[in-house]
C-alpha cells in the first residue's frame, strides 16, 4: 500500500502521522511519503500564532465542531505529558473583547473555565464593554510541526521535496492512496473556486511578561481583521490582518502600521523588540473539503482523500480532520480488502 | 539594567564612618558626642530639611524611600543597607501577589493594605512601564488536597475574576479535590528593584552601601530613621519576635508555562516569570542557612513536576535561598530612641514573611505617613522639657 500525502504543513504532516498509526499494524506493508515544496518553517502553518480557537459562528458543516472538539481533547491529553512542550503545546489563558454583547461561543464547553468578563477586567481595554475570558491551548505551528517531522522520520516515513505539478504525476508513479493536503494552493492542483487565499500578515516581538491572549472582535471588519495579541513559547504574535483574494507574500507596510497601532492601544505595555514579520495565507473556504475522490488515469483507480481548505482554524481542527481522513482511508482499505485485521480504535 | 553607581563617598560625606567602634559602646558614644559637639543640631525649623535615613534597600526599603517624598514636605531621603539588589531577599522571592495571612495583623488592615498594593501595581501593569517595573497580570490556580476551611479567601475581591475550579479545571490535578483560578499580578524582584531605586534617585534620594550595626550610628546626621532591615531588626531594634523562615526555591527555564500553579498549602508552587519560572519551596523556621542544599533542591523539582508533568523538560536549574523575615505580625510603629539627652524618632516597617509583596504598597504609605508624623512633631515647637 502506498500512499502519497501531498503538503507538509500541520494537515498534511498530522495526517500522515495518524494514518500510519492506525493501520502501520494491520497492513502488510504501508509505504507513506510526505511530497512538498515547502517544509517547515516556509508553510503557511509556521506563521499561525497557533491559539485553538474557532471561529465565533457555527460552522456550516456541524461535523467540524465535532473535530474541533476532538482536536482540543487530543491536545489536552498530551499536556500532561513531559512532551507537551517538545511539541509546542501549552495551555494559555485570555481575553475575548466585543464591543456590545454577544451570545456565547459554541466551544464554551470545550475550553476550559469559560466565564464573562468582570467590569473591574473590562477597565483594562476602554476600547471595548463585553467579553470573555477562558482558559485555552496553545500549538505554536513551527514546533508542532518539527515534532510531527521527528515521529514521522522514526517511523521510517520519507520526505520529498518538490513541486507536484498534478495529481496524475502522483497517481502515474505508483501511488495507491493519495492524501491532498495542499491547503491554500490546493486550486493548482485541482481547480476549486470555492477556495481563496485569506492573507494575514504577523508581527512578532519579544515581550515575555505577556501571560494572556488579547483577541478583539468587531463584527462590521470580519474576523481576524481586529487586533489580537497571542503569546507563544517564545515570541508574542501580534496580527489583525485578513484579505480575502490578495496572494501578495510580500510584508506590507501600511498592513505593518495597522497591526502595530491597533496591538499598541489594546496593551500599551507593548513597547517591546520587534523580532519577525511575516505573511501567511489562510487556506479560506466556506467550509473544510474532506471527502474522497476516484481518480482514473490509465488502466488503474487512485484513490484521492482530499483535506485542506480549514482556514484560520487549521491548527484548532487538524487532529479531527486527521482522525476522519483516517477513517476514509481504511474505508478505502476495506473496499479493497486490504485489512488483516479491524483498526484497534484508540 | 544598568546600576547606578553607590558611592562610597557618599558615606564619608553624610557622616558616616568607614570602620567600626573599637571602644566599648558607652565611651564611643561619648567620644562621637565630643566630635559632633560642634556640629550639635539645634531641633528642626519649619523651614529646615528633613534629612530621612532608611536602613534597608530590600522591597521595603526603595518602596518607602519612594513614598516619602510624597507624602513628607521638605525631606531627603538616603537608603542605607549592606546589601542592595539582586543580592537582597526581595530578589529571590517570585513577587506574586496572593496574601499570606498574619494572626496579629488585623484583617481589615491586611485587606487594605492588599489593596492599595493591588490597585497601585494593576495601573503600572496596564501602562507603558510595566516591562521596565517588571510588574504583570498572570491568571492561574490555587489547589486544595482537602477541602480547605475557607472557600473564599478575604482577599478573593481585590484579585481579578476569582471563581471555583470547574470539574474539567481540576483533571489536571488528580490529587486535588478543589481549587480556586484567579488572575493576579507579578512584581519580578530583579527588574522592580532597579526600577524602584530609579525612581528614589529621580526624586534625588541617594543609595549608600554601608552595613549599620546601630540605628543611634544615624545620629544626628539623619532626624528621622526609617527601619527597613528585615531580620536585621533583631539586632537593631532588638526584637526577638523576628526570626528567619528560610525558603529555597529553583529558577528555571520554563517558557512555555504561563499560568502559575500553588498548592493550597503554600510549599509547593510553580509561578511563571518574566526571565524564568520559580519553582518552590520550603518553610524551614529558624533555619538561618544560606546555601543550597541539593536534597531539597530535588524534592521541590519532584514536587512541582508532579504537578506540572511539562517542567521535566525544564532547563538551566539555578538554586537561591531567602530567609523570610517571619512575625506574627507586621511591625509599623513610631519609637522615639531615647539616650541621655539625645533623641532619634524611628519608624519601623517590617515583619512582612512571606506576604512582602503583596503588601508592600500599602505598608509603604503607612510608613511614610509616620515618617510625615514624626517630621510634624519635630517641626512644631516643642515644650522645653522633652527636647
Amino acid at each position: 500500500m502506498r500512499v502519497v500525502v501531498i503538503g507538509a504543513g500541520v494537515i498534511g504532516l498530522s495526517t500522515a502521522l495518524c494514518i500510519h498509526n492506525r493501520y502501520q499494524p494491520v497492513l502488510q506493508s504501508l509505504d507513506v511519503r510526505v511530497y512538498a515544496d515547502r517544509f517547515t518553517p516556509l508553510t503557511n502553518t509556521d506563521v499561525a500564532a497557533g491559539l485553538w480557537q474557532p471561529y465565533l459562528s457555527n460552522p456550516s458543516n456541524p461535523q467540524e465542531t465535532h473535530w474541533n472538539q476532538q482536536t482540543f481533547d487530543y491536545l489536552l491529553s498530551h499536556l500532561h505529558s513531559p512532551n507537551a512542550a517538545d511539541m509546542g503545546l501549552a495551555l494559555i489563558s485570555g481575553y475575548n473583547l466585543f464591543h456590545e454583547a454577544v451570545p456565547d461561543p459554541s466551544w464554551k464547553d470545550i475550553v476550559l473555565g469559560f466565564r464573562k468578563l468582570t467590569p473591574r477586567e473590562l477597565d483594562m481595554f476602554p476600547d471595548y464593554s463585553y467579553g470573555w475570558f477562558n482558559t485555552s491551548l496553545i500549538l505554536e505551528g513551527k514546533r508542532y510541526l518539527q515534532w510531527l517531522t521527528e515521529r514521522l522520520t522514526e517511523r521510517g516515513v520519507k520526505f520529498s521535496q518538490r513541486k507536484v505539478e498534478s495529481l496524475e504525476e502522483v497517481a502515474r508513479g505508483g501511488a495507491d492512496v493519495i492524501i491532498n493536503c495542499t491547503g491554500v494552493r490546493a486550486g493548482e492542483l485541482q481547480p476549486d473556486p470555492m477556495l481563496q487565499p485569506g492573507r494575514g500578515q504577523i508581527i512578532k516581538v519579544d515581550a515575555p511578561w505577556m501571560k494572556h491572549f488579547i483577541v478583539t472582535h468587531d463584527p462590521e471588519r470580519g474576523i481576524y481583521r481586529s487586533p489580537y495579541i497571542i503569546p507563544g513559547i517564545r515570541e508574542v504574535t501580534l496580527g489583525g490582518i485578513f484579505q480575502l483574494g490578495n496572494w501578495s507574500e510580500v510584508n506590507n507596510i501600511q498592513d505593518h502600521k495597522s497591526i502595530w497601532e491597533g496591538c499598541c492601544r489594546l496593551e500599551p505595555t507593548l513597547k517591546a523588540e520587534i523580532v519577525s514579520e511575516c505573511t501567511g495565507f489562510r487556506p479560506v473556504r466556506p467550509q473544510v473539503r474532506l471527502e474522497r475522490e476516484l481518480l482514473r488515469f490509465g488502466p488503474s483507480n487512485t484513490e484521492l482523500i482530499h483535506n485542506y481548505g480549514h482556514g484560520g482554524y487549521g491548527l484548532t481542527i487538524h487532529w479531527g480532520c486527521a482522525l476522519e481522513a483516517a477513517k476514509l482511508f481504511g474505508e478505502v482499505l476495506e473496499e479493497r480488502k486490504l485489512l488483516r485485521m479491524p483498526p484497534s480504535h484508540l | 539594567m544598568e546600576k547606578l553607581p553607590r558611592d562610597q563617598e557618599a558615606a564619608a560625606s553624610i557622616g558616616l564612618g568607614a570602620h567600626k567602634p573599637t571602644l566599648s559602646a558607652s565611651t564611643a558614644q561619648e567620644s562621637r558626642a565630643l566630635t559632633w559637639a560642634g556640629r550639635r543640631r539645634r531641633p528642626l525649623r519649619r523651614m529646615d530639611t528633613a534629612r530621612i535615613a532608611v536602613v534597608g534597600a530590600g522591597l521595603m526599603g526603595l518602596s518607602t524611600a519612594v513614598c516619602i517624598p510624597t507624602l513628607v514636605p521638605r525631606c531627603s531621603v538616603t537608603v542605607i543597607a549592606d546589601k542592595f539588589t539582586p543580592d537582597t531577599t526581595s530578589d529571590v522571592a517570585a513577587g506574586i501577589l496572593i496574601p499570606h495571612a498574619y494572626p496579629d495583623t488585623p484583617v481589615h488592615k491586611q485587606k487594605q493594605w492588599f489593596r492599595e498594593t493591588f490597585d497601585h501595581l494593576f495601573a503600572i501593569a496596564s501602562s507603558a512601564e510595566a516591562g521596565d517595573a517588571g510588574v504583570y497580570l498572570v491568571s492561574g490556580w490555587q489547589i486544595f488536597r482537602s477541602m480547605p476551611t475557607e472557600e473564599v479567601p478575604f482577599w478573593a475581591d481585590v484579585v481579578l475574576g476569582f471563581r471555583k475550579m470547574t470539574e474539567a479545571e481540576l483533571k489536571k490535578f488528580p490529587q486535588h479535590v478543589f481549587g480556586q483560578a484567579f488572575t493576579t499580578l507579578k512584581c519580578e524582584g530583579p527588574v522592580y528593584l532597579p526600577w524602584l531605586e530609579k525612581r528614589v534617585k529621580r526624586s534625588g534620594g541617594l543609595m549608600v552601601p554601608q552595613r549599620i550595626e546601630d540605628l543611634w550610628e544615624l545620629h544626628p546626621s539623619f532626624d528621622i530613621v526609617v527601619n527597613c532591615s528585615g531580620l536585621g531588626s533583631r539586632q537593631l531594634a532588638g526584637d526577638s519576635t523576628i526570626f528567619p523562615v528560610r525558603g529555597q526555591v529553583l529558577k528555571v527555564q520554563a517558557p512555555w508555562l504561563k499560568h502559575f500553579i500553588r498548592d493550597g498549602s503554600g510549599l509547593t508552587y510553580i509561578y511563571p516569570g518574566i526571565s524564568n519560572v520559580t519553582l518552590g519551596g520550603t518553610r524551614q523556621k529558624g533555619d538561618w542557612n544560606l546555601s543550597p542544599d541539593a536534597e531539597i533542591s530535588r524534592d521541590i523539582f519532584s514536587r512541582c513536576c508532579a504537578l506540572e508533568p511539562s517542567l521535566h523538560r525544564a532547563c538551566d536549574i539555578r538554586e537561591k535561598v531567602g530567609l523570610r523575615p517571619s512575625r506574627p505580625g507586621i511591625r509599623l510603629q513610631k519609637e522615639l530612641l531615647a539616650q541621655d539627652s539625645r533623641r532619634l524618632p524611628v519608624v519601623h516597617h517590617y515583619g512582612h514573611g512571606s506576604g512582602g509583596f503583596s503588601m508592600h504598597w500599602g505598608t509603604a504609605l503607612e510608613a511614610a505617613r509616620l515618617v510625615n508624623e514624626c517630621a510634624q512633631a519635630l517641626r512644631s515647637p516643642a515644650p522645653k522639657s522633652n527636647l
